[in-house]
């Protein structure tokens, strides 16, 4: 056989190969860890939930992805960076840290410019609300931490985020059993509040 | 560049680019759910980047390529989101006999030889620019080619 017919049998069989997979897209199960509450996941995943609230917050990008957006999350695409070395890949969490172990059900950021009465009318409302079993107030210093320990080994991110753009955040945990209408509805209650950025509930919460 | 022509320049190219990337991917370390956690990953490379790079779809390809060749090292643990994963090795039901062949033969050839062969035939890029992505000089191309291709057809008559 001579090598160019070896060759075409061979971009035959590359072809059919890759034409095997359909790739998945940024919507589905790229965007999911953004609505995964911070710890659900692998490192890299909680990297990308807190740097998709960076690009909420910070307002460096709010666009359009591409298609349908099934699951009514915000879309924005994630931000984070490669290390200097060259490569983006990180390794799962073994799940150390102050913030790894918690695993919430949605999770309210404030705005960088809230007032501290605003998390006061908050924190109020929640007490007064059954179907919320805990909550925990991470303060801008916290967060900042947080984003410190996961960027560890990326310091082009720490050059560029200072502890000043990143707001505070309450992380919430629902009764066990509440459905996923009624964590929706109990989102949608503090979206557009004062002071209030984004909530963002776990996308697989219920299933 | 003002923020919202970013967000429509950086949305255009990965709509361009983001699913050959993972089939390029999936050839190279033999998993869709590793090819696609991998490319995601190096987009979000480039988007931190954007405003910098001069040649988004270089760079991006530049850290695909080095992205598989990390994990083909290191043959890592990798989190696929819960989802099925579709394997190279895997993949005999629907595909002809010589390209199931052709892919788990892929898989037994060293990265550079490997990376060479599916970026030449399948990605149909010059030696140059398959240099350029692997980070070698273009000279050592031609030769690993040659020899992943001797391989190849010494299993595939």
């Amino acid at each position: 056989m001579t090598g160019t017919a070896f060759e075409s049998r061979l971009e035959a069989a590359l072809e059919e190969l890759a034409a095997s997979i359909s790739p998945r897209s940024s919507v589905g199960d790229v965007l999911r860890p953004l609505a995964a509450p911070i710890g659900a996941g692998p490192r890299s995943r909680r990297r990308l939930i807190v740097a998709a609230a960076l690009v909420i917050i910070v307002g460096a990008v709010a666009f359009v992805m591409f298609r349908a957006n099934p699951g009514g999350v915000e879309t924005v695409p994630p931000v984070g960076v490669q290390d200097e070395a060259g490569f983006p890949f990180t390794e799962p969490s073994t799940g150390q840290g102050a913030l790894a172990s918690f695993a919430g059900d949605l999770a309210i950021w404030m705005d960088p410019t809230a007032a501290d009465a605003d998390r006061s009318t908050i924190e109020a409302e929640l007490a007064t609300i059954e179907l919320v079993a805990s909550w925990q107030y991470y303060d801008r210093d916290e967060v900042y931490a947080e984003f410190v320990e996961l960027f560890a080994d990326t310091p082009e991110m720490l050059a560029v985020v200072t502890a000043d753009v990143l707001p505070a955040r309450l992380d919430l945990t629902v009764v066990e059993g509440t459905s996923r209408d009624l964590v929706d509805e109990l989102a949608s209650r503090f979206v557009g509040r004062p002071g209030v950025r984004d909530v963002i509930v776990r996308l697989d919460y219920g299933q | 560049m003002n923020r919202p022509e970013f967000g429509a320049e950086f949305s255009a190219f990965y709509g361009r680019e983001h699913a050959e990337q993972v089939r390029r991917a999936f050839l190279l370390v033999g998993s869709q759910g590793v090819a696609e956690e991998l490319v995601h990953d190096a987009f979000v490379g480039v988007l931190t980047r954007w405003a910098e790079i001069a040649e988004p779809g270089a760079y991006l390809n530049r850290s695909v390529v080095h992205a598989c060749r990390r994990h083909s090292r290191r043959r890592a643990v990798v989190d696929v989101g819960g989802h099925r994963d579709v394997r190279l090795s895997e993949i005999a039901v629907e595909s002809p006999e010589e390209a199931v062949a052709v892919g788990q033969l892929l898989l037994s050839l060293p990265f550079r030889q490997r990376a060479s062969i599916v970026l030449r035939f399948y990605a149909h890029m010059t030696e140059a620019e398959i240099a350029d992505g692997l980070g070698c000089r273009p000279g050592t191309i031609g030769p690993a080619i040659h020899r992943g291709l001797k391989k190849l057809r010494k299993e595939i008559t």
